[in-house]
């Protein structure tokens, strides 16, 4: 595993000879990244021309296609517990980029010659020889608005100090880091910040996180000479899950750049001028972003801080547990912060392959959900009709002989949208041992797409989906099922002027994108080259097709993956280097289960009330009471008291993902890793373990006594999934092997798979802030 | 106007205009540098019969040679006066607006005359001439003008280039550039073509200044007069090159005469300048190769090609070379605006065109003598400074854009300067940190500079800040901000410190009748029956929280709200001082002065001493006295 950061780095200027990973390092061109994405090597280069300069700088009139380059060098590395920008900016010096010696400069940093790539700012140079500078404006994944000054430097020959974040690195440069005149120049711009900027750390969230506390440490005074009367700022009301202090603010305009580049929505901007310019909303309303969390780890003081978490723990007396975020199917790499058997907060980390440092509100926010209706001990519903509470012993025997009592040709399991690979294997065998066949995992709608691993995984790759220049959105509402992904298609979009057409119901998107329709004729009409899209799609070079999972509920399923599978044999989107044909998953348990043998099940297959006596839900909730047969006897085992376990006959409390190691398979088909970060709740068991004495009790005793065991057993069925933190492809099966579909195309327009972003699944729906987020930024 | 204009003309004693002759319309002006010296030595002796000249309105009848023949020899080198341009010399023979502006006036000023043959000498040429005329931009950085029209690619990579000009004109005491565009627009318009040509641009922009209304209206009517006559568009005059201009409103905002801010509003964002690199000949406007220039600079540029750049480099100093338009105000008896040659001396420019300094020279107290954002300069230096560019840097200031701003000795010159520090601080963009926080940060320490409110380490302070900000910005509205202020402290401290001592004096006598009314009240206290001691009976007093609660100036807004706990049970009176309390100097003062008048008598003077705390306070060092106690009386 990749080492941790320092918690609280402080920038000061290094002595230390640089240790071996801080070193710019050769590698070949033909990395596994570039030979994926195809593209990468090829784009990163128009860097040295002064159009590329000032796309870079500005964003403006080449906007995107060289301001992602610009951080592209420092991408490809994976570091774990990274909380803040700037140590993810930092994460940059110990980046392996591929460059071939020819592009390379030699420039000087305090003395020390390095070599880095041409583009390269003299801010990155630096980073590369091991020196820190300090930032505020200044973030590897923004524009460059070289505002705050702070990071200026020496540059022999130059009269004037250089904001060496914006200042292009050139050979032969000598840079000077350690000067006096730098230092003096840093000093008068931390006084400068300082100045107005409120004395209240104390009561400060951002207090021992924050970037101008920890360089005034370095750079500032130990008192004042400023005696006017300071600024003032009104807050700023950005909805319930940004708190703003505006006074705190300093202008770095990270924020705005953020919502303007990542998240795509033009609410924030700079208003006013001189010592009165403020960030806010131009207009009073709120930014209304499925990514706005994210302005909390950018802003570098406590101008923006987290709502809900607002006064409740300082950053030093938390724990922090590396884990994985399972809102949705993303897998987004996260930080959980605990205080004592309390999640206080989540932070995205660093993973350039998956979610780069940014995570959705819903990962952020919906913690509190774990707090609330949590089932903590095993309960059985008594004569009167009543749950009542009962010993682990009681409880187990009571499902094991409801299950001995009943055909296996009656019973069915459905494994729900958080659960862990662990669990599901355990409780595939058990249900395998008593002779059930019946085994389902949370999705949209049936079957059909889970017999070939290509055909439901995000093929592209997550990261890959960058390079698309052509992409069709089928019956996706990409923003709200997969904010990452829709994240990716926008760079896509800004950075190689990718098209995007949309047949699906109609979204912002939050890029360009144009709406074809919303009705399965368009679809046809593609599939049939008449439409104008279909040309689109042929003439890119990476077409990508991405498939929202709302198709499967639609009763023409086969005939709208037929079409699909037909624009992407026209289009050829699948082929030996490229393979664009994306399905993209809702939820954190769908991938692993499909590849365990579990089949997307739903409320339709349940419908068949006659045929199920005994159903064991594993943290399944999209059935509603009516949805299960009145006779059956229903197994509840998970950790809230959702929808489902008012219907439960037995109630077996299981763990969240925030307190189990747990493995899960995101949309593209990466295996990761949960970690517990807080204990158990009350006398909630691991799930696999629940379902491992069940088993005894049931007399069909499973074959492993340890987390490893269970591990071995997957790798049996799912070698992929016991390979943690790596990327299992799916090789897509030649086109002639496709089945033959009959089924007619229907005019039923799509329909949304998600109704409300906030509210997804039993934690997010336990969440208050969900809940307030729903009412602020709720759609209708 | 008009009739205005020549009055004013008529008062300068300068000139008898010319009848206007109508058929005048093809003058060779190369022609005219030769003849008739006697007028010129007439323009150079500034005496009030003088006889104007203006070139275009020579006889017609002179004899035209071809063109672009060579210019007559230049002048002896070795110049050591100069001044008393002639008005054969002078480009901008309509700054008065004496005649007609627009089209028919301006061909018989000579404008648009044979600018085909100069188009079609190609950029090469046109650059190398301006390269040879050594003109420096005059909008006030003074970059060599053909240099950096060089810097335009010699081959598009797809992008088309631009010209922009730089009509903002915006500094305080700059008004040069409206005088081009409101009585010789023509001379900007064929200017454009020129500098379009000598860019490879294809179109040009002209960003005049919101306020500008009636510069821009003739400037409009003359763009529409050249587009009719059919010198801009395409096959400008004739010549094969397409070229378009086009006119751009500004909104009022001073940071839009920033190069790059001026880019930024013109493609409709807010006015913020950009970073450097990239620079605008390489990513200007829409992100293509751009350059922008001063009107002033675009509008010599078809005369000195029509007469060579040689007769433009006669004028001046060697690298400051040619004839300027200064704009004289203040305390002068007549401010104007005239085109003089670089390098005159500043007297004799104020003395020969402006009737001289209010009240006599000796009456002179400073001149800021490149507008606003130039650091001023006091009499001493005034008295035998010249005009240029390297003369005015060489004393620590700058030609700027030659806005000569005269101040007299009725001149409250720190709170001229603080005038010009808010002018700053409301015009910064806020976009970077030096300049949005020290420029308010400077007015403010002014505005107590002004008054005297402020210790006297505060000047040195206030220079630190300059400091910090000066060189640390994007732009250079930064430096602008500092250098008025580094002016001031560099040649007026003494008159800050005066101020400062005259403040704490006020403030002191003011104090002391404040605290007699408090005096009064505890006494009447102390000896209300029950009460232990006398009034006049100080045996020992304990002055250690007086001014520890609440307001720190009690009597700057005339709310007394510190109480006076005396305790009159103790021999020794001892005052003890921190940060809070010691701040502007005054509060150690006014209570030594308090208490010798109204204690003790005999109380040891230290009061001066303490107002002088010196600033090693600020940094600590003697931090371990601060909590001491300070005056210890027996």
């Amino acid at each position: 595993m990749a080492p941790r950061c320092r918690r609280y780095p402080l920038p000061l200027p290094r002595s230390s000879t640089g240790s071996g990973s801080r070193r710019f390092s050769f590698s070949p061109v033909d990395s596994s990244s570039a030979a994926e994405s195809g593209v990468a090597g090829s784009t990163s280069r128009a860097l040295h021309s002064g159009v590329a300069w000032y796309a870079g700088i500005r964003g403006k009139f080449y906007e995107g296609k060289q301001s992602s380059d610009f951080y592209k060098w420092g991408s490809g590395l994976s570091l774990g517990g990274v909380r803040h920008a700037r140590v993810a900016s930092m994460a940059a010096v110990g980046a392996k980029f591929e460059a071939k010696p020819e592009d390379c400069i030699e420039v000087s940093v305090d003395g020390k010659d390095v070599t880095i790539a041409k583009g390269m700012t003299v801010l990155q140079a630096c980073e590369v020889a091991g020196v820190d500078i300090p930032r505020f404006c200044y973030h590897p994944r923004l524009s460059i608005a070289g505002n705050c000054r702070m990071c200026l430097v020496e540059v022999e020959k130059t009269p004037k100090p250089v904001a060496s974040c914006a200042m292009p690195a050139l050979p032969g440069m000598k840079i000077k880091t350690t000067t006096p005149l730098v230092k003096k120049a840093r000093e008068g711009v931390m006084e400068f910040l300082l100045i107005n900027h409120p004395l209240d750390c104390p009561i400060c969230d951002q207090g021992g996180e924050c970037d101008l506390q920890d360089q005034s440490m370095v750079y500032g005074s130990d008192r004042g000479r400023f005696i006017e009367a300071k600024r003032s700022v009104v807050d700023k009301n950005l909805g319930p899950l940004v708190k703003t202090v505006m006074t705190r603010c300093i202008q770095c305009t990270r924020c705005v750049r953020f919502a303007s580049e990542i998240a795509g929505v033009q609410d924030l901007g700079v208003l006013g001028r001189g010592g009165a310019e403020e960030i806010g909303t131009y207009v009073e309303r709120l930014m209304v972003s499925e990514l706005s969390g994210n302005v909390i780890d950018i802003c570098p003081v406590g101008a923006l801080t987290a709502k809900p978490s607002a006064f409740t723990a300082r950053s030093w007396e938390l724990k922090s547990t590396e884990s994985i975020d399972v809102s949705d199917a993303i897998g987004a790499n996260i930080r959980i912060d605990s205080r004592g058997p309390e999640v206080m907060r989540i932070l995205p980390r660093l993973n350039e392959e998956v979610n780069e440092e940014w995570i959705s509100d819903k990962a952020r926010f919906a913690y509190d959900g774990l707090k609330r209706q949590r089932l903590n001990e095993p309960l059985i519903r008594s004569a009167d009709g009543q749950l009542e509470p009962v010993s682990w012993a009681r409880a187990l025997k009571t499902v094991a002989e409801a299950a001995l009592k009943v055909n296996p040709d009656q019973m069915a399991a459905i494994a729900g949208k958080l659960s862990d690979a662990e669990a599901m294997m355990a409780l595939k065998d058990l249900m395998n041992r008593l002779g059930c066949e019946r085994l389902w995992v949370e999705g949209n709608g049936e079957d059909t797409v889970a017999d070939l691993r290509s055909n439901y995984l995000v093929n592209s790759t997550i990261a890959g989906l960058e390079n698309t220049d052509a992409c069709l959105l089928v019956g996706t509402e990409l923003r709200i099922e997969a904010p990452l992904l829709n994240h990716r298609l926008r760079k896509a979009v800004r950075n190689l002027r990718a098209k995007v057409g949309v047949v699906g119901p109609e979204t912002e998107l939050h890029f360009k994108a144009e709406h074809l329709g919303n009705n399965a004729e368009v679809l046809a009409s593609i599939a049939e080259g008449k439409h104008p899209f279909a040309q689109t799609l042929s003439k890119a070079k990476f077409p990508s097709i991405v498939v929202g999972s709302g198709v499967l509920q639609r009763s023409d399923k086969e005939a709208v993956l037929a079409a699909v599978q037909t624009i992407s044999q026209n289009a050829n989107v699948i082929r030996d280097d490229w393979n664009g044909y994306n399905f993209v998953l809702l939820n954190a348990a769908q991938a692993a289960g499909l590849d365990l043998g579990f089949v997307p099940g739903s409320r339709a297959t349940v419908g068949d009330k006659s045929s199920i006596k005994f159903l064991y839900l594993l943290g399944a909730d999209d059935l509603t009471p009516e949805d299960i047969p009145v006779d059956a006897f229903v197994v509840y085992q998970g950790h809230h008291g959702d929808r489902s376990a008012y219907r439960a006959d037995v109630i077996l409390p299981g763990v969240a993902y925030s307190e189990k190691e747990g493995t899960f398979e995101n949309t593209e088909g990466r295996t990761q890793q949960t970690s517990p970060a807080v204990p158990t709740v009350g006398d909630a068991r691991d799930d696999w373990k629940i379902i491992r004495a069940l088993s005894e009790l049931a007399g069909v005793k499973l074959p492993y006594d340890t987390l490893n065991g269970v591990r071995a057993r997957m790798l049996a069925v799912a070698p992929n999934l016991f390979r943690v933190d790596e990327l299992e492809p799916a090789t897509p099966l030649p086109k002639e092997s496709l089945p033959e579909v009959k089924a007619k195309l229907e005019s039923s327009p799509f329909k949304r798979a998600i109704e409300n972003f906030y509210m997804t699944d039993p934690i997010s729906r336990a969440s208050k802030t969900m809940a307030q987020s729903t009412a602020a930024f709720s759609r209708s | 106007m008009m009739q205005k204009a020549q009055l004013r003309c008529k008062s300068r004693r300068r000139t008898r205009v010319r009848e206007v002759h109508d058929s005048g319309l093809v003058l060779d002006i190369c022609d005219l540098v030769g003849q008739d010296t006697q007028l010129k030595k007439v323009g150079c002796s500034g005496s009030g019969a003088a006889v104007r000249a203006f070139s275009a309105q020579a006889p017609p009848a002179a004899p035209s040679p071809p063109a672009g023949t060579p210019p007559p020899p230049p002048p002896p080198p070795e110049k050591t006066q100069f001044g008393g341009l002639s008005d054969e010399d002078r480009i901008f023979t309509n700054v008065y607006g004496q005649h007609d502006p627009f089209l028919k006036g301006a061909l018989k000023r000579g404008d648009w005359y044979q600018t085909k043959e100069l188009v079609q000498k190609g950029t090469d040429w046109i650059v190398n001439e301006m390269k040879k005329s050594g003109l420096r931009g005059r909008g006030g950085a003074g970059f060599p003008s053909g240099l950096k029209w060089s810097f335009m690619p010699k081959v598009s990579d797809g992008r088309p280039s631009y010209l922009v000009v730089n009509a903002d004109e915006s500094e305080p005491g700059t008004c040069k550039d409206r005088e081009i565009m409101r009585h010789d627009p023509h001379k900007l318009i064929e200017g454009c073509l020129i500098a379009g040509v000598g860019m490879r641009a294809r179109a040009g922009y002209i960003y005049i200044r919101g306020e500008y209304v009636n510069e821009r209206r003739n400037l409009q009517r003359a763009l529409a007069e050249a587009y009719e006559a059919g010198y801009l568009g395409k096959n400008a005059c004739g010549s094969g090159y397409d070229f378009d201009l086009h006119i751009h409103y500004g909104a009022g905002a001073y940071i839009c005469g920033e190069e790059t801010a001026l880019l930024e509003s013109l493609e409709g964002k807010q006015g913020k300048p950009r970073l450097k690199p990239p620079f605008p000949a390489n990513a200007g406007l829409y992100g293509c190769p751009t350059t922008v220039t001063n009107v002033e600079t675009v509008a010599v540029s078809p005369t000195i090609l029509r007469r060579g750049p040689e007769w433009f480099a006669s004028f001046g100093r060697k690298n400051n070379s040619g004839t300027k338009l200064f704009c004289i105000s203040g305390h002068v008896n007549k401010p104007c605006t005239v085109e003089e040659e670089m390098s005159i001396s500043l007297r004799e420019l104020i003395e020969r065109h402006c009737g001289g300094v209010r009240g006599g020279w000796d009456n002179l107290l400073a001149v800021i003598p490149g507008g606003s954002s130039v650091p001023l300069l006091p009499k001493n230096i005034c008295d035998d400074v010249i005009m240029d560019f390297d003369a005015l840097k060489a004393v620590q200031s700058g030609l700027g854009t030659a806005a000569v701003i005269v101040m007299d000795k009725s001149t409250d010159v720190v709170d001229a300067i603080a005038r010009l520090s808010y002018f700053y601080k409301h015009e910064s963009c806020g976009q970077c940190t030096p300049c949005r926080e020290g420029s308010p940060w400077l007015w403010h320490m002014m505005e107590r500079m002004k008054v005297g409110n402020a210790k006297l380490e505060e000047i040195d302070k206030l220079q630190e800040v300059t400091k910090q900000i000066e060189g640390h910005t994007i732009c250079a509205l930064g430096d602008a901000a500092a250098w008025p202020v580094q002016g001031l402290i560099r040649h007026f401290r003494p008159e800050l410190e005066k101020r400062i001592h005259e403040y704490a004096k006020r403030e002191v006598e003011l104090t002391r009748r404040a605290r007699i009314s408090n005096a009064a009240i505890i006494a009447r206290r102390v000896t209300a029956p029950g009460g232990m001691v006398e009034s006049t009976a100080f045996q020992l007093c304990i002055i250690s929280t007086m001014f520890a609660h609440g307001n720190d100036y009690p009597w700057r807004n005339g709310r007394d709200s510190t109480t006076f706990p005396l305790h009159f049970q103790y021999d020794v009176c001892v005052c003890r001082s921190n940060d809070s309390m010691n701040r502007g100097g005054t509060t150690n003062y006014a209570l030594v002065t308090f208490l010798r008048s109204w204690v003790q008598p005999n109380i040891r003077d230290s009061a001066n001493q303490i107002m002088r705390t010196d600033k090693q306070d600020y940094y600590g060092v003697n931090d371990s006295k601060r909590f001491q106690p300070r005056i210890i009386l027996k």
